[in-house]
């Protein structure tokens, strides 16, 4: 990764979820170690015994990490603050993008929304402290240099038409191609879960808009013609809790501290400001007495 | 769809296209290698969707050396998609034929005139529309060994793209090169669509300096350079996920290898796959096979089908695999 700016994420390494438990972790490292042991035939050809020697040492440093529930937690902290931005970057957004916000204390927790609700003193594992590091959490970048076996050049056709290598392997190569099919119209608006066509006046709408309750929210997921189970799929949001969130059913919300980060979810995959979503959902909610009473602040 | 519970394993089915609009889903199963039990997952699988009450079409598309019938006991089929290629058969329905199976028809493949060499690019683009319009809700494709163009093409056609792959080295080598070759058919046909070649050449140029290795690291740079045109890329192939299943498997460490395979893949591509499952060695495979009676049917309850069931409940349900870890 020599050149990139591109940092490791603990949680792609180890592949578990964000709010994953602390056994899964356990398990996911156990899986890990043994997948990148050096004699697993499922290594042969995709890595060299140098990138799984390289691999593995990275899982250990994963795990010493997310294995300690204190150090993982802080290390949620630096990824939180390090964010918004990270999740489009990272590689391919089919696993859903964290929510930072909402999956700081939800490790141990069991299905979804039933976890200590920080609010309730005594409701956390306090026994364990939480340590001061000697070095800086820092997310490393990844190892190893470029590996410099594949040397062919891109050879000329007979055509004389310029190919170019898109990709070398050992065992076989892959160029460019020519091809007729047509670009993506250019009113193709894109969100993090789609695509869809733009309307002028409706970007200019929400692009000015800072009061975003259910109903508008609702409009942008319609208009960015995302479907709820899309949506839930990718926010990791149960469906019920996005229709309340969608029609102001503030009463049957969670709380404030994982309706924070359902919102800051929502924002990001339907592609807005995910602040300004945060900022004015939350004041509205506060502003129900329904809400406020359920959860006394 | 058809009527599925005619004595005659061939009778051909005489309606035109689809009228319901709904698009058959289709699966297929590739791999790479021959002689790994392609054929007989496509079909055991296929049968199972049949037995849970869903009507399903399987396509034998090994064309050149189709023999899935061999597989479900059939005779040699008199109509096969030769006569869907040439024009001989207007509609892909009418080289379609129910089974003795109820709910599950079947296409056969080529004859050995033609090989799956010879369907150029027009005829290849009809077949794969034609799939789609299949009446039954269901469509597996039995594909053949290697790596051909249009191998290939219908793999990346399928809703669901199933390798299979046994413990040995070989084939799991095979196994990758064909996720490997499908993956970059399928980002080159998205970088035309998208307009973006010269990011992808431009990266490629210098990939050394640039420390890419895998496509993951690609995608990353670009998504890096071009914020925009990564994420375009990404959702283009984003739907490139497979569905691992192990065959022939004989002790706990082949079990584990799916999950390893799947990492692999993850940590490779930068893609999510699934492992739905594995099957076990077991001698009953030929022994039904020599019977020319599929295992599926002959032994109803043995373990091996109940692995297949639980294969087959896993790709009608890929996301509650997902889920969990
Ligand atoms: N789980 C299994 N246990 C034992 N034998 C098996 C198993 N699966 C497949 N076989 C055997 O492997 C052989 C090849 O199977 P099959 O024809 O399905 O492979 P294929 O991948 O379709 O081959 P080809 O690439 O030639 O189309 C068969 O003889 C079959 O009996
Ligand atoms: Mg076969």
């Amino acid at each position: 990764m020599l050149g990139t700016k591109n940092h490791v994420n603990y949680y792609e390494v180890l592949e578990v979820a964000y709010d994953a438990p602390q056994h899964e972790v356990h398990k996911a490292y156990t899986r890990a170690k043994a997948t990148y042991a050096q004699d697993n035939p499922a290594l042969y050809s995709m890595f060299t015994r140098d990138e799984a020697r390289d691999l593995l040492k990275l899982i250990e440093e994963a795990y010493s990490v997310l294995g300690n529930h204190g150090l993982r937690r802080n290390y949620d902290d630096t990824l939180q603050k390090s964010s918004p931005a990270r999740a489009a970057l990272s590689s391919v957004p089919r696993q859903a993008a964290p929510s930072a916000g909402f999956v700081q204390d939800t490790h141990d927790a069991l299905p979804d929304f039933m976890v200590p609700d920080p609010s309730i003193p005594g409701s956390f594992d306090e026994s364990e402290p939480i340590p001061t590091y000697s070095r800086p959490i820092e997310v490393n970048t990844l190892i190893e240099p470029p590996r410099s076996n594949s040397t062919d050049p891109a050879p000329a056709t007979a055509a004389g038409k310029r190919e170019s290598i898109l990709v070398t392997n050992s065992d076989f190569t892959v160029r460019k191609l020519e091809s007729d099919i047509p670009l993506m119209p250019p009113d193709t608006g894109k969100c993090p879960l789609g695509t869809y066509k733009i309307d002028a006046a409706i970007e200019a709408e929400i692009a000015a808009r800072t009061e975003f309750d259910g109903p508008f929210l609702q409009r942008v997921r319609v208009y960015k013609q995302v479907s709820l189970e899309k949506l839930s799929v990718a926010s990791r949001i149960g469906k019920t809790y996005l229709i309340a969130l969608e029609s102001n059913d503030f009463k049957n919300l969670p709380a404030p501290v994982f309706l924070r980060g359902f919102l800051v979810q929502m924002g990001r995959q339907l592609g807005i400001d995910e602040q300004k979503v945060v900022t004015s959902y939350m004041s509205l909610a506060k502003a129900s007495e329904k809400y406020a009473s359920k959860y006394g602040s | 769809m058809n009527d599925n519970n005619t004595p005659n394993p061939f009778k051909l089915n005489p309606k035109g296209p689809a009228k319901s609009g709904m698009p058959a889903t289709i699966w297929a199963v590739g791999g790479g290698k021959g002689g790994i039990g392609k054929s007989f997952i496509s079909s055991s699988i296929a049968i199972c969707l049949a037995r849970m009450g869903k009507s399903v079409t399987l396509v034998d598309l090994d064309l050149g050396s189709a023999n899935l019938h061999t597989c479900l006991g059939l005779k040699i089929p008199q109509q096969t998609l030769s006569d869907f290629i040439s024009g001989r058969a207007q509609h892909i329905s009418q080289v379609s034929a129910a089974t003795e199976i109820p709910g599950l028809n079947f296409i056969s493949g080529f004859n050995d005139a033609l090989n799956i060499a010879d369907l150029d690019r027009d005829n290849k683009q009809r077949l794969i529309r034609a799939l789609r319009t299949i009446q039954t809700p269901y469509v597996i494709l039995d594909l053949g060994a290697g790596t051909s163009e249009n191998t290939l093409d219908f793999f990346l056609a399928a809703d669901q793209k199933i390798i299979a792959v046994t413990p040995e080295p070989t084939s799991i080598e095979n196994a990758y090169r064909f996720m490997k070759s499908s993956f970059y058919r399928k980002l080159r046909l998205a970088e035309s669509e998208l307009g973006i070649q010269n990011l992808i050449e431009t990266a490629m140029d210098s990939k050394n300096q640039l420390g890419i290795k895998s496509p993951a690291d690609l995608i990353r740079h670009i998504s890096e350079t071009n914020p925009q045109a990564g994420a375009r890329l990404n959702d283009k192939i984003a739907d490139f996920n497979m569905q691992l299943l192990l065959n022939q498997v004989r002790t706990r460490q082949d079990i584990e290898l799916g999950h390893s395979m799947k990492s692999v893949c993850k940590k490779y591509f930068g893609i999510e796959s699934d492992y739905v499952g594995y099957i076990d060695h077991d001698n009953a495979v030929w022994q039904s096979l020599r019977k020319r009676r599929p295992l599926v049917i002959e032994y109803p309850y043995s373990s091996i089908v109940g692995q297949f069931l639980g294969i087959t409940k896993n790709l009608l349900n890929p996301t509650t695999l997902r889920a969990v870890i």
